[in-house]
């Protein structure tokens, strides 16, 4: 079944099959009142697929998506009403008013926490509502606009029922297709790792904040197409058509329905989409119900249906298409990596002084010292997740200082973090592929390039299985295995041995050995001293944030100095 | 130039609305502080808190009596709300936490609905008239207003840095784990955090409905506005926030007088996002809360 | 006053602890010292329970911890230090002392609050020129003197430190270790401290237990752990 899953046509399935069951529908009922209900449900799948990707996939909270849905149904309704355009024109520009409305939102809040997007987004559709209903010379205020034309295809106007699904059915096909292939793709995996854990996205080099603009604009457009369809079939629109309920009760479909799956919003809307209809009576307990089951749905069974079936990946390995095994070729004369005079403060605690070392291509470098004494601190300055207070750091000549982690891994440095920060919502082959496509290239190549770290980790076994079933030696070899599927020049590995038996850490030191041997530079902070002396090539000492010692194993292991900082004064002797 | 004597005035006009969004921003910032949650159904707080008094105060209790048990009413809403938080799973993230507090807001909305409908209501409370201060005419209901606000800060300092428990709260929005080290159970302060929140939230709703009345429609819009005034003060300081959102009633008054009073909703909105835009940790804190990039 | 049996601490896959017996009598400073990683900050976690056993009993003066939340075993009579110190950043030096008390009810009243920051200030003068600075803007050594003062301020029986030699000058270490002898030995307060730098803490104990990859490898009277060649191997990987 996997691998079906993973051939370009087997990953057309789902969506196919979805399409081929929706298309059924009117031969199933001749009745126009439900193929106008079933209508109506398909312009929700147009919408909500949008906003999984956004909420489901990047894990972004637009909590005023009906705003979206209003910009598109206004705009249709407003060019062809006032200015005589036609609908196939309208809907275009409808689409993008919305994209340009979600980038003025997303600019200042998609930098910060999530909740800062979650209100701005809550606001917008009571701002918007106030501009139509305050401008109702123009909007038609709370009384609408009607008598919106309907869409005419080759001089037919489409005004039957049946004719006008299968419009809307293929609309959804396009949208379907080309969400579903571009989750199934890179970008995916991509979305899936800036949802569940922005730093380690950011060390994969993902530029988070560009990317979540853009999922945040398509899924505006999309839902501003949903709009337009929706006004020249029901040829009205008001101020409260698209309101804040309607916003709420997308994401209670998505959600229960399954949120980053697709599939699973298309089943949230069919099953809740006919609630509104049922309740029409009683419309106001809408919210309450919708409220009630949003929150018992996000305490109890948080990934909804969808959460039922077992996700199956599209990514798998493939035979080797050899790929260049040699790390990025970085030419400086001089050290690959040249850090000097790096400092860092926490309040009134000097965590790092003055940190000075230089690290050469294919050598193993491993920073050591007590407890407490700046080594993670200094790996997370020299990779960039944490800012320096003064200090400069060059790969290959060229000054990283001052800039952000993911352009430090864009550059070729790559890293691992103390508890292996793999992405829980993606298999292990998935987590490596996604260390991979940092350098690009196609589809193929990152697989290619994945297989082959996959390979000599030898993960094999377990490239189908989630961060969850696999041991902690595993989890680490994967997260190592994610670093070097970029092949960084240089990679900084924190506390790899950790939690590891005497036996896994030999098999991490052939590993690494193996790397060093191709060229990579590797710098290791460590305290399990199995495994760090026997690796390295040069030792860097650090006690209380200053470095007290720079050699080879066994002179910095017969230094007086060290031997004073780890067993204490007057051991220099023991 | 004659807009420019109208100012005072049309400051004056945002003064008591300003207040009830500083106390429900103050809210914001108490509960955040203690759990790093930020509850969506803040507002909701000052329309049951508003609404139970018009009620009550219907049914023939008098007004002063209807005060307290209306701030009541809401302390109970807010240990409910907290009660239910604390069913979530372990290791459930921001997002979760976000779309249980918005799901319990538009429930609780729907069912102020119910109970309330949708149009506006009142009762009376404060004494008619205004006084000339500065060039404006202020009403005798925003001067009560502003000065339980202050007295509502007093109180709040007072508990916050004076008393133990108050440290310990402090404490414990410093760090949970050290905080159980001297004896603090940190459930016990995020529940006293919801307490305070709902009844800093309920005194806004009664003293705000007098004056200005009150739909069960509010509850989401002061909720931003709320958001708004603890992002202008700094989520990490209840007064700053108390004080962001005397500014933002001022500006919104400036805005409503100068511009037009169709877009009043809109002007909060802009304000949040050029706040975001330009100084994201607010007017008060010197950076932003852990975990921004 | 302390008896651990059995303990054993998991972190999802990883086991940290293993098999660990110890105890620390009354007026006695014990020292469990351990490279990185050895464990020593979950044993010393585990009995302030902070973090749940997967098995082995904690008994505090007969009284069984096990079930005990960490914030009622402050009333039970221990106090925690936790490595890396641990200060209330945001609020002021005599804010975490008063808080010291906060888990003791009996000793939250302003007067006795009062005598038992004086009582810490002798312990720790240097303390007493910063009471209303920020904590978070102390120095490292001053901020190592808050905490312990700050534990000290609930009367324990049982005193827990992590690492508190941690980062600090000699002349600081040597400042706080002569105000822990003072305690055991005039208060009768039974100390646990976990140390890295091994002969600080030989030094300053009376008894000691070496770890080793969560696992008791020594144990002993300090003078013979002192002597014992194995414990350097156990350091530095033997190299």
């Amino acid at each position: 079944m996997s691998a079906l899953a993973q051939t370009a046509a087997g990953r057309q399935a789902v969506p196919i099959a979805i399409l081929a069951a929706l298309a059924i529908v009117p031969l199933l009922t001749r009745d126009d009142y439900l193929l106008g209900v079933w209508t109506f449900i398909l312009l929700n799948i147009i919408v909500v697929v949008g906003l999984d990707v956004l909420l489901g996939y990047a894990g972004q909270l637009s909590l005023g998506h009906g705003a979206f849905v209003a910009i598109g149904a206004y705009a249709s309704a407003l060019l062809t009403t006032k200015l005589g355009w036609s609908g196939w024109a309208a809907i275009p520009v409808g689409m993008m008013v919305a994209a340009l409305v979600a980038a003025l939102i997303a600019v200042p809040t998609l930098r910060l926490r999530g909740y800062y997007l979650a209100m701005a987004t809550l606001g917008f559709p009571i701002l918007f509502d106030a501009i139509i209903r305050g401008g109702s010379n123009w909007s038609g205020g709370s009384s609408g606009v009607t008598a919106i034309p309907r869409l005419a295809l080759g001089g037919v106007v489409l005004r039957d029922p049946t004719a006008y699904y299968y419009l809307v059915l293929a609309f959804l096909a396009v949208v379907l297709l080309l969400v579903w292939n571009l989750m199934e793709s890179r970008l995916g995996l991509r979305l899936r790792a800036i949802h569940a854990d922005e730093a380690a996205a950011m060390a994969r080099g993902i530029h988070v904040v560009r990317t979540k603009i853009g999922v945040f604009t398509l899924s505006a457009a999309i839902a501003a197409l949903g709009g337009s369809l929706y006004v020249h079939n029901v040829q009205f629109v008001a101020a409260g058509t698209f309101g804040l309920n309607y916003s709420l009760m997308l994401v209670v479909m998505l959600v229960a329905g399954g949120m980053g799956r697709i599939w699973g919003g298309v089943v949230g809307v069919i099953v809740l989409g006919w609630l509104p209809e049922l309740l029409r009576d009683a419309a106001t307990w809408q919210p309450v119900i919708f409220g009630v089951l949003l929150a018992l749905i996000m305490l109890f069974s948080p990934s909804g249906l969808a959460g039922l079936v077992r996700r199956r990946s599209s990514f798998g390995p493939r035979s080797n298409n050899h790929v260049s095994d040699a790390p990025r070729h970085r030419t400086a004369s001089g050290p690959l990596l040249r850090v000097s005079g790096l400092r860092k403060r926490f309040g009134g605690v000097t965590a790092v002084s003055d940190l000075t070392f230089d690290v050469a291509a294919g050598e193993i470098r491993s920073i050591i010292g007590p407890n407490g004494a700046g080594k993670s601190t200094a790996l997370a300055l020299v990779s960039g997740a944490l800012p320096a207070d003064a200090g400069s750091v060059q790969l290959a000549g060229e000054e990283f200082a001052g800039r952000p982690a993911h352009e430090r891994a864009r550059a070729g440095l790559g890293r691992t973090f103390q508890h292996a920060r793999l992405i829980p919502t993606l298999t292990v082959f998935e987590n490596i592929v996604l260390g991979a496509s940092m350098l690009g290239g196609s589809r193929r190549d990152s697989e290619g390039r994945a297989t082959c770290v996959l390979e000599s980790l030898g993960l094999g076994a377990v490239a189908q299985r989630f961060p969850d079933e696999i041991n902690h030696f595993e989890r680490r070899l994967t997260e190592v295995g994610s670093a070097l599927a970029a092949r960084p020049a240089l990679v900084l590995l924190d506390e790899p041995a950790a939690g590891l038996s005497a036996a896994e850490i030999e098999l991490l030191a052939n590993v690494l050995r193996e790397e060093r041997d191709r060229g990579t530079a590797i710098v290791l902070v460590d305290h399990i001293m199995a495994l760090v002396m026997p690796l390295s090539d040069r030792i860097l000492v650090l006690d209380s944030g200053a470095q007290i010692a720079d050699g080879d194993p066994s002179s910095v292991t017969a230094d007086a100095r060290v031997r004073s900082a780890y067993l204490g004064q007057g051991a220099a002797h023991a | 130039m004659e807009w420019l004597v109208a100012v005072p005035q049309f400051l004056a006009g945002g003064l008591a609305i300003g207040a009830v969004y500083g106390l429900i921003g103050a809210g914001f910032s108490l509960i955040y502080n203690t759990s790093r949650v930020i509850n969506f159904a803040q507002g909701q707080f000052v329309v049951y808190g508003g609404l139970s008094a018009v009620s009550l105060v219907a049914n023939g209790i008098h007004p002063l009596l209807a005060l307290p048990i209306a701030v009541l009413a809401c302390i109970v809403l807010g240990g409910a709300l907290q009660a239910v938080l604390a069913t979530a799973r372990r290791g459930s993230d921001e997002l979760t936490f976000i779309l249980v507090t918005i799901g319990i807001a538009i429930a609780w909305q729907g069912l102020a609905h119910q109970i309330w409908g949708s149009g506006y209501h009142t009762f009376s409370l404060y004494p008619e008239g205004a006084a000339f201060v500065l060039g404006a005419s202020v009403s005798y209901g925003t001067m009560v207003t502003l000065g339980v606000t202050l007295l509502v800060c007093l109180v709040l300092w007072l508990f916050l840095y004076r008393t133990l428990v108050g440290k310990a709260m402090r404490a414990c929005a410093n760090d949970p784990r050290v905080a159980l080290t001297v004896g603090i159970r940190p459930r016990t302060m995020v529940l006293g955090a919801y307490l305070a929140s709902a009844s800093l939230g309920g005194l806004a709703g009664v003293l705000v409905t007098p004056s200005l009345m009150m739909s069960a429609e509010f509850g989401v819009l002061l909720g931003i506005k709320g958001f708004t005034a603890a992002v202008v003060g700094g989520l990490a300081n209840p007064f700053g926030a108390i004080v962001g959102g005397i500014l933002l009633g001022l500006f919104e008054g400036l805005c409503v007088g100068l511009i037009s009073s169709d877009l009043q909703d809109a002007y909060a909105f802009i304000a949040l996002l050029a706040v975001l835009l330009l100084r994201p940790q607010g007017l008060f804190a010197r950076k932003l809360p852990a975990g921004v990039r | 006053m302390l008896e651990v049996r059995g303990l054993r601490v998991r972190y999802d896959a990883v086991l940290a602890v293993e098999a660990l017996d110890l105890r620390v009598d009354r007026g006695e400073i014990v020292v469990l010292i351990g490279a990185n990683g050895a464990g020593k900050s979950s044993v010393l976690n585990a009995i302030a329970g902070l973090v749940r056993p997967a098995a082995g009993a904690v008994v505090l003066d007969g009284t069984e911890l096990t079930a005990r939340h960490p914030a009622d075993r402050v009333r039970d009579g221990l106090a925690l230090v936790i490595e890396g110190r641990g200060v209330f950043a945001d609020l002021s030096v005599r804010e975490n002392l008063e808080l010291g008390a906060y888990g003791k009810p009996a000793l939250r009243g302003a007067h006795v609050r009062a005598r038992e920051i004086d009582r810490v200030m002798s312990l720790f003068p240097r303390l007493g020129q910063r009471m209303d600075q920020a904590a978070g803007s102390l120095s490292g050594g001053e901020q190592q003197m808050l905490v312990i003062g700050r534990a000290l301020m609930s009367n324990p029986r049982l005193l827990l430190l992590d690492e508190p030699s941690l980062g600090l000058a000699p002349r600081v270490v040597e400042e706080i270790a002569s105000a822990l002898r003072h305690l055991a030995r005039d208060a009768g307060v039974a100390i646990l401290v976990a140390e890295q730098n091994a002969v600080l803490g030989l030094d300053l104990a009376q008894r000691g237990y070496v770890l080793h990859n969560g696992r008791l490898a020594l144990e002993g009277p300090c003078g013979a752990l002192r002597d014992d060649r194995d414990l350097a191997r156990l350091y530095l990987g033997g190299v």
